[in-house]
């Protein structure tokens, strides 16, 4: 049984039952087990930051080469003397997969029935089944072909979408064989070429830009990760305060701690989260506005509550912003009945609100002494 | 003489039987490539939300990382689901829910958290294999 059984455990699953399982794309992390601000003092400020960046292991990731997959529209137009393209060079899907031609200038000996002419003025959209990224150096590459020793150019415009709605240029005339970058575009699924030869060279039987194949950067995944920061009450261990095991929502949809835990004084409202460091594109930041300290009170903290007062994060391997540092200010509270004639003001310009009841962020005199604590949660919302 | 030669098919039909039930349960686990990477610095979290693997991204001392697999019965018994973990990473890995049954037609989601203990050598990558098993209950 043993020595059947090791070769099965390497075997590639067979799923003979219906039972599924999925790795979910959500990943959780919980950065820190501590940020520790020590013995802190009433209005005392603090500042922690923690890190979140996109995994080496996502990063080692290698980019490949894909060729058109799929034909979403075509649109032949006809040969210069208005007769229609012959049937051979007619059929859209002859663009597809890689080419038959060696993506020279002139290719000899002509692969019959191995391309699709567009006609003066057609086109034809093409799909990709992978992301087609923007690397270093060009990202497309159109395969035309053309027969004999001399003939006119044929050039092609070549535009490139993410979604098929939305068309950037990339290129007005490409020449024959040409490569193409993805420009401003971080990635693109589709790409669409138009001939923009101009007929007047050209005999009468001449049907245009004579397109072979569509080749470009292939990557199952982009690599742009949103993400929310989320408040969470911490638990401290019963017996060792300084184990804190996960908190997790009961069936009633609230917070609770692992029986033998409790949850600590709520640290949360008095956190504010700024993303500090300068993406690559200047003047176009990806990451949310932040969060001031004094938030969320008065009433219990809930799961709707840590989604209201989250903020957001991007990270984006397209333009090289592979992480973001977030800054973790503390604005200590005073006691009930011990704060300080200042409070209010200092709640107030803290906060940025106007209207904010600083009584509501004082705390309860009975926990003074105590450790107070908050758990960052990471959570992966979007990936693409 | 007969009767022994009848009692040794039943126990060679038995053991078939089991043998087969083993097999189909063997091969038709779930097998997940599990990999974490211990780096250096505190509050430092790396993410990798890929579907394919088991990948809890790169990890600072003291933090840990929560990956979820869902698993639904699409037959009409139940399943007892049971979730073993192999290689270094298993040390560094606890598992929320296991050795429990499914329902017929029931979905539940098993999460696997790894934490990065201070003992963590900065710089390793810590891989093993998770496997998910379905076993069908009478």
């Amino acid at each position: 049984m043993a020595l059947v059984g090791a070769p099965l455990l390497g075997a590639f699953e067979a799923h003979v039952l219906n039972v599924t399982a999925q790795v979910e794309s959500e990943v959780v992390t919980v950065p820190t087990e501590k940020l520790e601000y020590g013995t802190v003092f009433p209005q005392e400020k603090f500042e922690k930051t923690f890190d979140v960046s996109l995994a080496s292991s996502l990063l080692a990731e290698t980019t490949g080469i894909q060729y058109a997959a799929s034909v979403v529209s075509s649109s032949q137009a006809n040969r210069k003397n208005g007769t229609a393209v012959l049937a051979a060079r007619s059929d859209p899907s002859k663009a597809l997969g890689a080419p038959q031609s060696g993506g020279t200038p002139y290719d000899n000996p002509v692969v019959a029935n191995s391309f699709y002419s567009l006609g003066f003025g057609g086109s034809v959209t093409l799909g990709f089944t992978n992301y087609i990224v923007n690397g270093p150096g060009p990202d497309i590459r159109v395969f035309e072909v053309t027969g004999g020793t001399s003939y006119p150019d044929e050039y092609v415009k070549v535009e490139a979408s993410q979604d098929n709605v939305n068309w950037t240029l990339l290129s007005a005339a490409a020449l024959r064989d040409a490569d193409i970058d993805l420009g401003v575009l971080g990635w693109a699924r589709y790409v669409r070429l138009t001939d923009v030869s101009d007929p007047a060279l050209f005999e009468p039987e001449a049907d245009g830009y004579d397109l072979d194949a569509v080749r470009a950067t292939s990557r199952t995944r982009v690599g742009i990760i949103d993400y929310a920061v989320r408040q969470k009450p911490k638990c401290a261990d019963d017996a060792d305060p300084s184990v804190h095991p996960q908190v997790y929502e009961d069936s009633a949809g609230n917070f609770a701690c692992p029986e033998g835990s409790h949850m600590m004084p709520l640290l949360c409202p008095y956190l504010s989260k700024h993303e500090v460091t300068a993406d690559p594109l200047e003047g176009e930041e990806n990451d949310g506005a932040g969060l001031t300290a004094f938030h969320g009170l008065p009433g219990p903290w809930t799961p709707a509550t840590a989604v209201q007062f989250q903020v957001e994060g991007r990270l984006d391997r397209v333009i090289n912003d592979n992480a973001d540092t977030w800054n973790i200010d503390l604005k200590v509270p005073c006691f009930q009945g011990q704060c300080a004639q200042d409070w209010s003001s200092f709640v107030k310009r803290e906060s940025g609100k106007r209207d904010i009841n600083p009584a509501d962020y004082e705390a309860d005199a009975s926990l003074k002494g105590e450790t107070f604590g908050c758990d960052l949660w990471v959570e992966v919302t979007a990936i693409l | 003489m007969k009767n022994i030669k009848t009692r040794e098919k039943i126990i060679a039909g038995i053991l078939i039987v089991v043998f087969l039930c083993v097999f189909y349960i063997t091969l038709d686990a779930n097998k997940y490539r599990a990999e974490v990477v211990a780096v250096e610095g505190e509050g430092r979290v790396g993410v990798n939300p890929t579907t394919e693997s088991l990948d809890f991204g790169d990890l600072s001392k003291g933090t840990s990382a929560v990956r979820t697999v869902s698993v639904k019965n699409g037959t009409s018994v139940a399943m007892f689901i049971m979730v073993w973990k192999f290689g270094g990473i298993g040390d560094l890995m606890k598992i929320a829910k296991n050795n429990f049954t499914l329902k017929a037609g029931n979905e539940t989601k098993i999460e696997l958290t790894v934490y990065m203990p201070a003992s963590a050598e900065i710089g390793k990558t810590y891989t093993g294999r998770v496997y998910l098993f379905k076993i069908p209950t009478l």
